[in-house]
């Protein structure tokens, strides 16, 4: 435990330190990068600790990381165009129609994503838009409610509900190519 | 419900988090295939992400980092009033440069502003031409012939660059009678100022080619003019337009 001798500082070591490996993890997912991720995480714990007396004690504090986390990576991040899939920040969002003619929505099969492999799955993840990405990161990753995702994301709950179907219906997509490429079996196929 | 409806939802259904929709989505499901279709792949990619350890390890020596840095940030909460002391000196010098850069710019672009508000005038058709003219060589002798004392001994011919004449305006400019001589080509002016090279504020290249420069949104090209004289061009055209219409040939 480090060596603070205010109260403040000795609160914000037990309550928020715990959650640096979720932290970081979400960062990876938002970066896709490790060496960004550590910096935004970095970026993440000092705002924190300035803006501690913000933070109201009994609440989800890795919810409330997570909030300041989105909220340096949209900074940072979004504007940066080595981040990967950069979107603009007003972007709607892909229609689902467009999803449907792209990928397995005509494939009568349903995948078996079970064969598919953890690497594979951050590699899908990865190749989302940050809009798709994030969402997923926070809600089925991270478990956040609705309600703390669209904290952390600075929007509605309706847009969390939207959002995270066509992020999931995306990766679905993806995995899918994934698993055709690498000949993994579908359900039906034998 | 129709199915793009449900396609927005179909995530919150599969959370269980669609509240009081509850009872419309499944009816909804209950008559339609490819949206149970759907929620199943959902279904599958949910679970999928919730069983698997997607959790990424943070690397070696990330938390040490992290503390450090809160450290030496709650240590520098602990010194604050002194660096706050070195600050405020700081900043008032800082604030007194700034000052003194404002009041020189200011005195800068305060020996144009007579140039520029009868630029304006022209612009508007409000300045008074005191003698309407469309050759130069007329306007001249009209300067040469009027009692006061000033520039210009000659008038600058534009016309090969598409500006007519307008006439001369004699204004009164603080410790100077101006002559200034004002050109049109339809849709652009250009006023033109006879100055002391004494009082310009301006350093002027020893070679004798033009500086273009802006004041308040004004565009001016001053040339030098022999020994006393410095000739100033105002103009409120583009600077890139203005600089290819005089910056050929010296004026005059």
């Amino acid at each position: 435990m480090p060596n603070w001798e205010s109260g403040d500082s000795s609160a914000f070591a037990s309550e928020a330190l715990p959650h640096l490996d979720r932290i970081y993890s979400a960062a990876f997912h938002l970066c896709g990068d490790s060496d960004r991720a550590s910096d935004l995480v970095q970026e993440t714990y000092l705002r924190a600790f300035r803006f501690f007396h913000q933070f109201e004690p009994g609440t989800n504090c890795r919810a409330w990381l997570l909030t300041i986390l989105h909220n340096a990576f949209r900074n940072q991040y979004r504007a940066d165009k080595r981040s990967p899939n950069p979107v603009d920040i007003e972007d709607p969002g892909v229609p689902f129609e467009a999803l449907e003619a792209s990928g397995s929505g005509n494939d009568p099969e349903t995948l078996v994503l079970s064969e598919i492999l953890d690497q594979e799955i951050v590699a899908a993840l990865a190749e989302l838009p940050e809009e798709f990405r994030s969402v997923i990161a926070l809600i089925d990753l991270q478990e956040l409610t609705y309600e703390e995702g669209a904290r952390a994301l600075g929007c509605p709950i309706g847009t969390v509900r939207s959002r995270l179907s066509r992020a999931r219906h995306l990766l679905e997509q993806k995995l899918a190519r994934y698993a055709r490429e690498r000949g993994y079996r579908l359900k039906g196929s034998g | 419900m129709t199915c793009a409806e449900y396609r927005e939802w179909v995530a919150a259904d599969v959370d269980g988090v669609v509240g009081s929709e509850a009872e419309t989505v499944r009816h909804h499901l209950a008559t339609c295939a490819a949206c149970t279709r759907l929620r199943e792949r959902q279904v599958a990619v949910r679970n999928l992400l919730r069983s698997r350890s997607l959790q990424q390890p943070a690397p070696l020596g990330l938390r040490t980092r992290v503390v450090a840095q809160l450290e030496e940030e709650s240590q520098s909460r602990h010194g604050a009033p002194k660096r706050w002391l070195w600050a405020r000196w700081v900043g008032l010098a800082l604030l007194g440069a700034t000052a003194a850069a404002v009041m020189i710019l200011w005195n800068r672009d305060g020996s144009f502003a007579p140039l520029i508000e009868s630029y304006d005038l022209a612009s508007r058709g409000a300045l008074q031409i005191t003698f309407p003219a469309s050759e130069p060589a007329e306007l001249e002798a009209y300067y040469h012939k009027s009692p006061e004392q000033g520039f210009p001994e000659h008038v600058i011919d534009l016309s090969s660059k598409g500006f007519r004449l307008v006439g001369g305006a004699l204004r009164d400019f603080p410790k100077r009678k101006a002559r200034l001589t004002v050109y049109s080509d339809g849709q652009n002016m250009i006023v033109c100022d006879y100055q002391f090279a004494a009082a310009f504020p301006l350093a002027l290249p020893a070679s004798g080619g033009p500086i273009f420069f802006s004041r308040r949104g004004v565009n001016f090209c001053a040339t030098r003019m022999g020994r006393n004289e410095v000739c100033v061009l105002a103009t409120r055209m583009p600077m890139d337009l203005f600089r290819t219409l005089v910056g050929g040939p010296e004026p005059g």
